[in-house]
This record gives structure tokens, sequence and C-alpha cells, in this order.
């Protein structure tokens, strides 16, 4: 195996360029961040970008819309040109996998999910720890993967619930946090 | 068998619990000193000597243990090898396969001082509580409201995760204390809400939400069965205060069977009562399902509408369609203990209950090759196999070990030398890691050093050593010789080139007098306070002994290997200590050394009974 390259590293040391970054000044970026690839990367307002989370624009742009989070050791991978388009209030949690090309605002995606180049995430969708979108998959708004991948649609009406606990989530990890977005600037 | 090599199982003294088919051959009759043999008896009976457990008691096993002419000892024993063949604990016999078990699956009983394994505890139910409150329940309650939670926790009939309390109207803001109702069960796992079922679910209050959802959901079929369980209560509530304590209801039952041949009305007039249950009127007819509807609403609403058999099953309303779907509420779980099967007249005491594993009490063993180019799936005939043996000690004394086994291991037409170059030895106490570290002043363990002192001593008599000695661990050398086995495995039942040795392993240390732990015969004999108070800081203390047998599976013989042919002359001879280590040829590998401790003191296994070393009260009887 290939010696790792060491986290961070890309982003703290200038042995490795990092990609055209646009950063909004209210998002928060904590240190350790990788950034690699070539394309531009996007982060919109009030973001939280967790330690050690990996963002690979090698094959093509990354978008991360506002109010989203984006927890440790997941990675983020642009799957081709197109990009991938994070929307607004979307929560990845921790050691995720995306290669999807379009995360719809609202949806959670929690722990050690896998979501399969170029699949389409609807609004509002949630999946459930250890699941998996297929490659190229489009799930609908409001599809809830959980279990064995099984799918059901929420009815719930639970949504704008989720978006005011997750201003409560960032505001509690702003405090938390210390902000290192100023070291990616440059 | 198929445990990876090498595999160390030890024998629960439950397989020496047999039928008492002793009493069959009354002819002879058996001598309570000498085992019967197989001969006698037709099956394998164990050595009654062989000593499981036996606190304070010196057994009378032919094994040579203390003694110091252990010459004289391996003459006797050469002599009544046949008997010592038929005491020997055989891993083959197919008695002995349901008796052994790795030490991890083995308990330890306090109060009868011997191992148990899991085919000789109870479980015993300690209290059942719900998984999600935590909070007990009472056998009464679970007897009466059934084995669910009657409190707040329900579960999600789509995934089986927990269901929360939240608000319908959220827009009530972050802050407020309590949030204003109505409110409804949600899934945070797969946002299943009751507000999905068809008739929605809405709770006035968050609390108390098993008596809300009875009100709403309440089904013909839970009327139907309340009803029915109200009215057999009842008739069993008349039974119960019939034979409740009387001895009427005593002389009813005997005469249950007698009177129903002949007359069953003759004893009206002697005033026994006859017991009468009634049926129910008319049960009902519940849930009268008009099929058109349900394949109209089957072609509306599709398949991914319809309930699994689980979901099914779950509820007691078999729901066709996930529309009808209730919250489950949680199942109880039982706290368990387990205990000695041995009677005990109350049950709720807490004695034969057992409350360590058997790790706690009884030295553990290992077995590790010590040239590793050594194949344990094919080990080569004639060549002599050298294995590390190690005991580690989990008690707080120091002990000391005797490991004994039949010079071949029994039980196959192709038996292999054993020899275990130092079959006494003692080991270390488990103290804290830290406690040499702390107290470097103090002189290390004296009993150590009193060890070291005898072995000093007596090495011009012997020349074994353990191998390795560290704290609580100390491990010796066995030797093995396999003999060319054909492959049979694929015919025969037994597989004959597994190669498994019985090893006879007993412990013997000073504990602490616990007066707890006295049984009632013992007890008694021990005057407690005059020699403890007269010493001062010394503490009572006694001799312990206990015995086990276990099976080390060392591997699998392989195919002979040309240039290593048998070669008697050279083979180890089994003596008790080390002679046979100049005999055996090196091959390569290491030879025992003695290994230096801390103190500088060579360890070598000490010859002398362990009165020498510390003064002990006399034995118990």
């Amino acid at each position: 195996m290939a010696p790792r390259q060491r986290p961070g590293a890309s982003s703290s040391s200038s042995s490795a360029p990092l990609p055209p970054l646009s950063i909004d000044p209210s998002a928060l970026l904590s240190d350790a961040i990788s950034f690699s690839g070539t394309y531009p990367i996007t982060i919109g307002a009030n973001t939280i970008l967790h330690p050690r989370c990996k963002l690979n624009s090698a094959d093509g742009p990354i978008i991360i819309g506002s109010n989203c989070i984006v927890s440790e050791k997941t990675q983020l991978v642009a799957p081709d040109v197109d990009g991938l388009v994070v929307g607004d209030y979307v929560l990845v949690e921790v050691n995720c996998t995306i290669h999807a090309a379009r995360i719809g605002e609202g949806t959670s995606i929690e722990v050690g999910a896998k979501l399969g180049k170029g699949c389409r995430i609807g609004n509002n969708c949630s999946l459930s720890p250890q699941s998996a979108a297929l490659e190229g998959e489009t799930l609908a708004d409001y599809t809830v993967i959980y279990g064995e991948n099984h799918h059901r649609i929420d009815t719930s009406n639970t949504a704008a619930a989720r978006n005011e606990a997750m201003l409560a989530h960032i505001d509690c990890l702003k405090k938390l946090l210390p902000n290192k977005a100023e070291k990616y600037n440059r | 068998m198929a445990s990876p090599f090498p595999y160390i199982h030890i024998s629960c003294p439950c397989n020496e619990e047999r039928p008492q088919l002793i009493a069959v051959d009354s002819a002879r009759p058996i001598s309570p000193t000498k085992s019967p043999t197989k001969r006698d008896l037709a099956i394998n009976l164990p050595d009654p000597q062989t000593p499981v457990q036996r606190r304070g008691l010196q057994p009378a096993v032919s094994f040579g243990t203390t003694t110091t002419d252990d010459d004289d000892e391996f003459d006797k024993d050469n002599l009544t090898d046949d008997d010592d063949e038929e005491n020997n604990f055989d891993p083959r016999d197919p008695r002995s396969a349901f008796s052994l078990f790795p030490i991890e699956n083995l308990l330890y009983c306090e109060d009868c001082h011997q191992i148990r394994c899991p085919r000789c505890v109870q479980d015993e139910i300690v209290c059942w509580y719900c998984p999600s409150c935590l909070f007990e329940v009472p056998s009464s309650t679970v007897k009466s409201d059934g084995n669910r939670c009657t409190r707040n926790c329900y579960l999600c009939p789509i995934c089986t995760a927990l269901l929360s309390v939240v608000s319908i109207n959220p827009s009530s803001g972050p802050a407020t204390e309590t949030p204003a109702g109505p409110f409804t069960l949600f899934c945070n796992h797969c946002h299943w809400t009751t507000a999905d079922l068809q008739p929605s679910i809405q709770l006035e209050k968050p609390t108390s939400i098993s008596t809300q959802l009875a009100k709403l959901t309440s089904s013909p079929q839970d009327a139907e069965f309340a009803r029915l369980k109200q009215h057999y209560a009842q008739q069993l509530g008349n039974a119960q205060e019939d034979f409740a304590n009387s001895p009427a209801a005593l002389t009813r039952l005997m005469g249950l069977y007698a009177g129903l041949g002949s007359s069953g009305t003759g004893r009206k007039g002697r005033g026994v009562k006859k017991l009468e249950m009634k049926e129910v009127d008319r049960p009902k007819e519940v849930a009268e399902e008009r099929e058109m509807d349900l394949v109209e609403r089957l072609a509306r609403a599709g398949l991914d509408a319809t309930t699994n058999t689980k979901q099914r099953i779950a509820h007691p309303h078999e729901p066709r369609f996930l529309s009808e779907l209730k919250p489950v509420a949680v199942l109880l779980r039982t706290k368990r203990s387990k205990r000695c099967r041995k009677p005990e007249s109350k049950v709720q005491t807490t004695r034969f209950r057992i409350r360590l594993v058997a790790l706690n009490y009884i030295p553990s063993l290992s077995v590790k090759r010590i040239d590793s180019s050594i194949s344990l799936t094919s080990l080569i005939p004639h060549k002599t196999h050298r294995f590390l043996l190690g005991v580690t000690n989990p008690l707080f004394e120091q002990i000391s070990v005797s490991l004994l086994t039949p010079q071949y291991t029994p039980g196959t037409y192709y038996p292999s030398r054993v020899t275990i170059l130092c079959p006494q030895f003692t080991v270390n106490a488990n103290t804290d890691v830290w406690d040499d570290a702390l107290m470097s002043t103090k002189p290390a363990v004296p009993s150590l050093t009193a060890a070291g002192g005898t072995a000093r001593a007596t090495s011009s008599s012997n020349d074994a050593t353990v191998f390795e000695q560290k704290r609580n661990y100390t491990s010796v050398i066995i030797e093995v010789v396999p003999p060319e086995i054909p492959d049979i495995r694929d015919t025969g039942i037994h597989d004959d080139r597994l190669l498994e040795i019985p090893i006879f392993v007993r412990v013997e240390f000073d504990a602490e007098v616990d007066r707890d732990d006295d049984d009632p015969a013992g007890g008694g004999a021990l005057s407690k306070p005059s020699s403890a108070a007269a010493a001062g800081t010394s503490l009572l203390r006694e001799r312990v002994e206990y015995s086990y047998w276990c099976v080390i599976g060392v591997g699998r013989v392989g195919d002979p290997v040309e240039g290593i042919v048998a070669s008697e002359p050279n083979t180890p001879v089994r003596t008790p200590f080390g002679t046979p280590v100049k005999g055996t040829p090196a091959r390569g590998s290491r030879t025992p050394r003695i290994v230096r401790t801390p103190t500088g003191t060579p360890v070598k296994a000490p010859q002398t009974p362990a009165a020498a070393r510390t003064p002990l009260r006399p034995t118990r009887p």
C-alpha cells in the first residue's frame, strides 16, 4: 500500500497547490481539511467543515450550499465535470464516502453512508447509518433509506423542524470549533 | 475439532458425575481408595480419587507430588502403569467430549469449589427490565400485563427503532419548556410517525403514552381478547379460592380421577364441591374481512403499501397495510444470573450463585511452539516436538502447580509419547503490575526467594528448570513424539491423527481462611480468634488444593518424513524430572535455560513441601 498522504498536509504545506477556493466569510473551516484537485470548490454561508474531511475536485467542481455540516473523515468527491452540488441544510455525518452528483437541500446523510458515483439525492432525504445509494441512482424528494437499504417516503412533515435543528447544531459547533478559514483563503 | 491448534480444553467435573452404576457389580466390593477399572463397569469410570477441587485434603493419588525420592515414585508408577491408564482421562471417550470446554466458557462455584460448565449451571431470572427506560418490572406485573414495557417506550413498526414523542407544531419555538400538543410518536431513523396512520394517532400529553394509545388504538380483537381474559381470570380466581390451602381441595385433587369412572355426583354429599370452569357463552367472531375491499385497496395502494410477514406477526390484529400498523411496545428483557445446580431449599438465597468466571479462580494454561517452523497441522512422526506450556495464575497467592500426564496419550492405537520436562513448579501471585516498581525498597516476594533457596539446595539432584518465569506466569517445556499414524480421517469416526494430550493439573496454595466461606463441617473445627489474635498480624491460613483434567490439542500428525525414523533410545524417557533433557536430540531447538528473576536468584522447581516454606496450620480434615 502506498504511503497515505498525511491529512491536512496538502492544505498546510505548499507541496500540493490548493484548488481554487471560494469560501463564504461566515463559513467555519476547521484545521486539517484536505482540499485536493484542480476544479473550484465553493463553500456557502454558515457551513461547517469538521477537521479531517476531504474534498476532492480532481474531476469536477464542488459546490456546498449554506447551513451545511460536513463531518470528520468524510470524503466528498466530484464524480465528473458537472461536479457535486450540495444543497442547503445538508448534514453529512462521519466517515461517509460521497461520489454523488447532487444532494438536495435538507438531506441528512448518516454515519458511514456510501453514495455511489453520480447518484442524485432529492430534497429532504435521509440516509440512515451504513446505508448506500447505488451508482447513478436517483432518489425522489423525501426518500428515506433505512435498514437493509429499504426505501420509503417520509410523510412526517418534519423537514422544517429538522432545518431548525440544523441551525441550532451549527450555532453550537460555531462555539466549539476553532475557525481556521483564513488559513485556506491564502 | 474445528478449533485452530493449539487449543486447551478443561474438563468440567460434571463429566464424573455419572450414573451410579457402581452397585451393578455386587460380587466384587469396590474399595474406597481404588477406583473400579473399566473391566468392572464396562464404562470408563473416572478415578474417584481424581480430586476435582478438594480443600485441605491430601489426595492419595499415586502421582508423585511432594515426595523427595521421585525415582521410587516413578518406579511405582511404572509398575502400576496398567492401573494408571484406567484412571487417566481419555479425551477420546465419547462422554468426555461433553465436558470439555475452553476456560473462557467455564464458571466457578465458590460454595462447592468446583468448576462449572454451561451444562451444570442454571440460568435464573433476577428481574425483568425495559431495555429502553431501564425500569425494573416486577414479575407479578409481567404475569398480568405481559412482557412489554407499560410506560412510554414504543418501537417503530417499520424499522424497530425507538420512537420519540414530538410536537406536531414545531413552530412553537425551540426555547419553550412545554411544547404545546398535540403530539405524535416519531421515528428518528426512518421518519415514520403515528400521523402516517390511516386514522392518524395524535396524543394530547407527552407522557403516559401507553394509556393514551390503549384508548386510541383499541381494535375489536383487543376488546374480545380482554373479554375472554377477564372471563377466564374470573374462573381461575374462583378455582384458586377453592384450591387455596384447604384440605378439601387436596382431597378433591386426589379424587379427581378416581371419581371419573363410576359416579361423579356421589361425592357431592360429602361436601366436596365439584370444580366447574365455564366456557365463554358466545365467543365473538372478529375481523371479518371483506375480500373485495381488500383487493380494491391493494389495487389502489400498490404492493409497497402492504406489510411484510414480520410486521404482520408482530401485531395482534395482523395488519395487511402499512397504514394499519401500530407502535409496538418495547419487549422486556431479563437480567439473569447463573446458579450452581445444587439443591437449595430457599430460592432467594445467594448461595450457589456464581459470581465470577473460572478464569478468576483457576490457573489458565497456554501452549506455544518453541520452534516456529513446526507446522501444527502436520507434526512430523518420530520427531521430538517441543512446546512451551505456560501457566498463568489468577490468584493473589503463590501457587505450586503439578502437571501430570500419561506417558502415552490414551484412547488411541497410536499413542504419542509425552514428557513434561519440569512437572512441578510455582507460579507467583497475581500481584499488581506496579507493586514491584512501587515497593522497590522492599525485598522481593519472600516466598520467591524461599523457593529459590530451596531450589538451590536441591538443584544438585535435579536439572529440571522452568523455562521462563514472569510476574504471575511460569512456563515449562513439554516434549511430544508422535508416532506414524495412517490417515483414516475419511473412513474413521475419530481422527486418529489428532494429537490431544490430557494433562492433570494440580494446584496447591495457602489461602487466607475466609470465614463466610466456611462450610459448616469445617467451620466448626477452626477456632477462629485465638491463633489469629495471638499471632497479631499473621492471618489464619489453610492449604487449598484442587485439580482438574485438561486436554491440549497440540495439532495433527502429518505424514512421515524421510530421515526421521523411530529411534527408541533417543526418545525421551518419562521421568518426572529433567534427566531426559540430555538424552533428547537437540535438533537445533533451544534447551531449557534458567531464567534469572529480578532478584538474581535462579528459579527452580521447588521440591520441598510447602510446609517448609511457609508456616502452616495443620491441614483441615
